[in-house]
């Protein structure tokens, strides 16, 4: 065999191995995108389950307007977003809150709701230029059993929790809108549920 | 006798193809069954899949026989360009996020833009092969494989690398 005709068959096999490394390297890509994919906002709550009916409430806004919290909200969703002024994470997520608030305004309002003196919670929402309905109530808190913050709840046009969780980051927050899109209760529920699906099509 | 070598090639890589996907449909007709119905209509169902199924199964055997490989060729073409068409119909139509099933019923590829003018590059490579006779001797039909094999990886490859880009545009959109 001459050497022309083994260099061809070795630069063949390198084609070959290469074109598997960049196959290899973009299924890995694709399951990089998977794993990372929506880590929606978790669930703790040992008062409220989705679905069931949210606690109706009339609570004043700092601002001495009344806001009536999972009353009739004319065909709206609510987004109850619980906060404190003395909590970092919620203060960097206030931005977000209020780009989240304009973009969605066509289906719904969103309500802060926080607990303590009134005087500090007027000097957080000047310091971050809060434009949104904000109340100062601990028995709203108590009501949707929030224990950790931020926490958001979500309610559907029925009044009914749609979803809720902690939120840590403007991705968490999408997860609940994308939760009430997809009706599951959580972003995690629906991909576990897709994982199941997919794994239940490659068995078959 | 270099045209001839790839020609034949390119015609055993898109045999692949269609093996490939005429096999998927039969063994899981269910996860094509949504493309399937959006197109035909509801009342499609597992048995329009399995049909479709059948004439990918029917052209990849016809490509392979040397004596049917021009037929299996044109057919292999007319059906890619049938897809486009189809794939065009509903981008036109808004349905973005509709799942192509191109790459097996794993895959999470939708339909659009770059679907299309894949499929339309394939049908134009399966035409162009119909013009060279299948080649001789046992040298050329093992290169002709070789050029098959890197065809099908650098397929697949393509197949992520538009998955990987209609997820990354999907996050940002998010």
């Amino acid at each position: 065999m001459s050497l022309l005709v083994v260099s061809n068959i070795l630069l063949w096999l390198t084609v070959v191995v290469l074109a598997i490394m960049n196959y290899v390297l973009l299924r890995q890509v694709g399951v990089l995108y998977e794993r990372v994919a929506p880590a929606g906002a978790l669930m703790v709550n040992r008062t409220l389950e989705v679905g069931q009916a949210a606690p109706a409430l009339e609570a004043l806004t700092l601002t001495g307007e009344r806001v009536s919290i999972a009353g009739p909200l004319g065909g709206r969703s609510q987004l109850l977003f619980f906060l404190s002024p003395d909590c970092p994470v919620c203060g960097e997520l206030t931005p977000a809150l209020m780009a989240v608030a304009r973009a969605e305004a066509e289906w719904v309002d969103v309500v802060l709701v926080s607990d303590g003196d009134e005087q500090d919670h007027a000097g957080y929402v000047s310091r971050k230029s809060i434009e949104l309905p904000y109340v100062v109530s601990e028995l709203v808190g108590k009501s949707y059993g929030v224990s950790k913050l931020p926490y958001a709840v979500l309610i559907d046009e029925n009044q009914r929790v749609s979803s809720m969780g902690i939120v840590n980051s403007r991705e968490h927050l999408d997860s609940l809108f994308e939760a009430k899109e997809r009706n599951v209760a959580s972003i995690q529920e629906y991909m576990n549920k897709r994982d199941e699906e997919r794994f239940v099509e490659v068995k078959s | 006798m270099l045209m001839e070598i790839l020609g034949s090639g390119i015609t055993y890589f898109v045999a692949v193809l269609f093996a490939h996907a005429g096999l998927s449909k039969w063994r899981s007709p269910q996860a094509y069954q949504e493309t399937v119905a959006s197109t035909l209509g509801s009342a499609a169902g597992i048995r329009a899949v399995r049909l479709i199924g059948a004439v990918e199964l029917g052209s990849a055997a016809l490509m392979v026989a040397p004596a049917s490989r021009e037929l299996g060729l044109i057919l292999a073409a007319a059906l890619l360009i049938s897809y486009a068409a189809v794939m065009g119909w509903h981008v036109y139509r808004g349905q973005v996020e509709l799942r192509c099933g191109c790459g097996g019923p794993g895959s999470d590829t939708r339909v659009g833009g770059e679907l299309i003018w894949r499929n339309v590059v394939l049908a134009g490579c399966a035409l162009w092969a119909t013009g060279f006779a299948v080649p001789f001797g046992v040298t050329a039909v093992w290169l002709a494989l070789a050029v098959a094999l890197v065809c099908v990886i650098a397929y697949a490859a393509l197949d992520q690398a538009i998955e990987n880009r209609q997820r990354w545009q999907r996050g940002a959109a998010q």
